[in-house]
């Protein structure tokens, strides 16, 4: 399993679009501290770090689906089929190690920020600590986004309807429910798509579909 | 059956242990999808399929542990360095690590004459074959399935895969070879199957 995460995460950071995506959520978030770095005057009763992770929050909803599903390599379940074979690992397994893997990436773009979030953490004059507290719903964030692109994988056809599933099952996550509950329920997210993924791979992608026996 | 097609129908064959047998065919032959069927990655709609006694339906992740199914397609990950995707193969499937999973990829490229930092979307076909081969006999599985081995091969590539196939075989690897070139089965086996329009018109002897 280390080794097929490790694969997956490998292909994603090697797309072009893994920079792009990196460099554009890098450029925003620097953007907002130089602009609003004393705080944006409509939310000015939370602190500068609060309103850093609020703003970073919504950027990854849509810049995480993105990458799990473009910059992923182009495995319908056909492929994943084949790895399966290959490897002589069950379905399964290889979904899960895709999803590992896949958070691994969006990770590396998430936590991209951390500089970031110490510098609004000093500005805002609050304790170290919360900067950890702040970074747990960006990182649960991330393994949503990957358990959902992988199920997304498995049981749609096409990229472009996994792409537009994932991104509207993350903002309204991320704009809907209220902070205090965000990381359970990301978490939550991240246990049914495990167990959905895990079921649905071992019957789907057990054999190659008709289409591509033929 | 693939829908209304059927691809295969009255093939029966056994294949001892140790032994090469060739699937020889045209295009359309239905050789592919024996081996496919073999390597458990197509469910016969009817039949039995039988490996050292187990069901393929009912065993089909313990089988798929000593089966290694080679063809043009078996590269996926096409960001991927040619060490990497044949050192991924190989550590997925080795059993015993011994920390000498590492060499004899390096030693097995060489022998293939791949280029380790070659990433796999710049191959060409010879390259991809003689790429799926190598990690193919990396995986030291019980039974090797080749669908068309030869044919993407050029230069000596045929000659040398040929020897190293001979070798494996030697060494008790059961092999079953697709080809659509009928010296090519007779060069490494002794038993060829010929297969047209799904059945088969001559038994191997």
């Amino acid at each position: 399993v280390t080794w097929l995460a490790w694969r997956a995460l490998v292909l994603i950071v090697r797309h072009e679009g893994f920079l792009i995506a990196t460099a554009l959520h890098l450029t925003v978030l620097a953007a907002f501290v130089l602009v609003w770095g004393g705080g944006v005057p409509v939310w000015r009763d939370d602190p500068v770090l609060t309103q850093f992770l609020r703003v970073d929050m919504v950027l990854l909803a849509m810049i995480l689906p993105w990458v799990a599903i473009r910059c992923s390599p182009d495995e319908g379940p056909n492929s994943l089929a084949q790895l399966a074979a290959t490897t002589a690992c069950r379905p399964s397994r290889i979904v899960v190690a895709k999803a590992a893997g896949t958070a691994a990436a969006l990770m590396i773009i998430a936590l991209s920020a951390l500089p970031m979030f110490v510098l609004t953490q000093q500005i805002s004059a609050l304790p170290a600590s919360m900067v950890w507290q702040a970074l747990l719903p960006v990182v649960a964030l991330a393994g949503m986004v990957a358990a959902l692109a992988v199920v997304a994988n498995v049981c749609l056809e096409s990229r472009f309807s996994s792409w537009i599933v994932v991104t509207v099952a993350t903002v309204v996550t991320v704009s809907l429910v209220p902070t205090t509950v965000k990381v359970a329920e990301m978490l939550a997210v991240v246990a049914l798509a495990t167990i959905i993924m895990t079921t649905a791979a071992d019957r789907r992608l057990r054999y190659l579909s008709e289409s591509e026996q033929v | 059956m693939y829908g209304q097609v059927q691809a295969l129908a009255g093939v029966s064959l056994d294949v001892a242990r140790g032994e090469c047998l060739g699937v020889d065919g045209a295009a359309g032959s239905g050789r592919t999808t024996l081996l496919r069927i073999l390597a458990t990655l197509v469910r016969p709609t009817s039949g039995d399929v039988v490996v050292d006694g187990q069901d393929v339906r009912a065993h089909l992740f313990e089988i798929r542990k000593r089966v290694t199914f080679v063809s043009a397609t078996s590269i996926v990950g096409d960001r991927l360095l040619v060490e990497e995707h044949a050192r991924f193969v190989a550590e997925t499937r080795t059993v015993n690590r011994n920390g000498g999973v590492a060499a004899s990829v390096r030693q097995a490229l060489r022998r293939a004459g791949l280029a380790p930092g070659a990433r796999l979307e710049s191959l060409g076909s010879s390259d991809r074959m003689a790429l799926a081969l190598t990690t193919g006999l990396l995986a030291k599985a019980d039974i090797l399935l080749l669908d068309e081995p030869f044919r993407p091969l050029v230069g000596s590539r045929r000659a040398l895969f040929g020897e190293w196939l001979t070798e494996v075989n030697a060494a008790g690897t059961t092999m079953v070879i697709a080809t659509g070139d009928d010296d090519d089965a007779r060069r490494l086996c002794k038993r060829v199957l010929r297969l047209a329009a799904g059945t088969v018109v001559e038994e191997p002897s």
